[in-house]
């Protein structure tokens, strides 16, 4: 009972402060750094990912199998590449796709209703000034502005050069995938809750613990040293590169 | 005359029931009645059974006693290993902290910090007034 209450208490106390869109000063940051590496104008990568639900009641058993034939309910992930989760959503059935996921996900009706991506941030992308901040994503996502997923079958040199650190990049929001359930156990055995409501607090939970560790750490991470370096010593170069693939085919990002 | 002729009908036809099929019936009740005290007893045991496998029903008598082992040797030993007492340094480092506690110590002790005055932190007692783990 003590957990239970636990749990609701730091969801609670901590939700609005650790769950929530970045402020400008981090969307800046991560522009510069994904600028960096050679992905200008990201604000991080977007993923589902399934959570076992071993006390999933009968009469919901088909609602809540997922392809695998297990039930399972769905968390929707956007990090960046400190593993910081800036978007989280769980609680959705099994049974949805990232696309029906991305249909009832409060990110999406943050976009459709214009509160979200914020506007006053350009970069640059070959020679043309840009507006619209977006999310890596893989391919099944629909072609949206806010949405920049891979050539499916690359040919040109230019769309070469554009999926590699599209890829590089998204493995971030994959890393978050595997980097959750290890930290937190609870995410990676399946979920003996006897209510949806309370997988869902179990697995805010999770993802807050994780942000503040992730707080704590961000600034000793390898990456930030190495990425720093990297970026001083190539400034420019793999920027225009990628600009080159991405006005290519992506098309409006405008 | 009606009504006399409907009242000694109907008492003659059931004086006739209860007498043609009077061995039967109370036949029929006996085995009715052994079978609900059967039935009875099998719902008492088994709702006495229910209340012994309920999960969350703590200290109650009629369950296993405990053993005498030493329950606050636990908390004895977790104190001085991880977070130190009387000013001693924890026996283990931060490293060791992150890997049992899933957080780093300073992670760990913001949330106790946050949740000191709260009602489900306070260690309760149980049947025995012993305190609860």
């Amino acid at each position: 009972m003590a957990t239970k209450k636990l749990i609701e208490f730091i969801v609670e106390e901590w939700e609005p402060v650790y769950l929530r869109h970045p402020n400008d000063e981090r969307v800046k940051r991560m522009l510069e750094r994904n600028a960096a590496r050679s992905m200008p104008g990201c604000i991080g990568s977007l993923d589902c990912s399934h959570w076992e639900w071993a006390a999933c009641p009968k009469g919901l058993a088909g609602q809540y199998q997922n392809r695998k034939k297990w039930r399972s309910i769905v968390m929707e992930m956007v990090c960046d590449e400190d593993l910081y989760i800036w978007h989280f959503f769980i609680g959705a059935p099994g049974s949805l796709n990232d696309l029906n996921m991305l249909r009832i996900s409060p990110l999406y009706f943050d976009v459709v209703e214009g509160v979200w991506p914020p506007k006053s941030f350009s970069f640059c992308v070959n020679g043309r000034s840009r507006r619209s901040l977006f999310y890596l994503t893989d391919g099944v996502y629909p072609k949206y502005p806010f949405f920049v997923s891979l050539y499916p079958k690359p040919i040109t040199p230019a769309e070469n050069i554009f999926n590699r650190p599209q890829e590089a990049l998204r493995k971030d929001v994959k890393r978050l995938c595997g980097a959750l359930p290890a930290r937190f156990h609870i995410l990676l055995h399946p979920g003996r809750f006897g209510s949806v409501e309370q997988m869902m607090l179990a697995g805010k939970m999770a993802a807050i613990l994780h942000n503040m560790v992730v707080e704590q750490r961000r600034g000793r991470y390898v990456s930030h040293a190495r990425m720093a370096a990297a970026a001083a010593e190539r400034y420019g170069e793999p920027a225009a590169a990628a600009g080159d693939g991405h006005a290519g085919g992506a098309g409006d990002v405008d | 005359m009606d009504a006399f002729t409907d009242d000694g009908s109907g008492s003659s036809s059931d004086d006739g029931r209860g007498q043609s099929e009077g061995s039967a019936d109370e036949l029929l009740a006996a085995v009715i009645g052994a079978r609900s005290l059967f039935l009875m007893r099998l719902h008492r045991r088994n709702a006495a059974q229910r209340a012994l496998r309920r999960r969350f029903v703590g200290s109650v008598a009629g369950r296993r006693a405990n053993r005498p082992r030493d329950f606050d040797e636990g908390m004895r030993g977790i104190m001085p290993d991880y977070f130190g007492v009387d000013g001693q340094p924890p026996v283990h480092g931060e490293e060791t902290f992150e890997r049992r506690f899933r957080v780093p110590r300073s992670v760990f002790m913001r949330i106790d910090d946050a949740i000191r005055d709260r009602p489900f932190r306070r260690q309760s007692t149980n049947a025995t007034r012993q305190s609860q783990a």
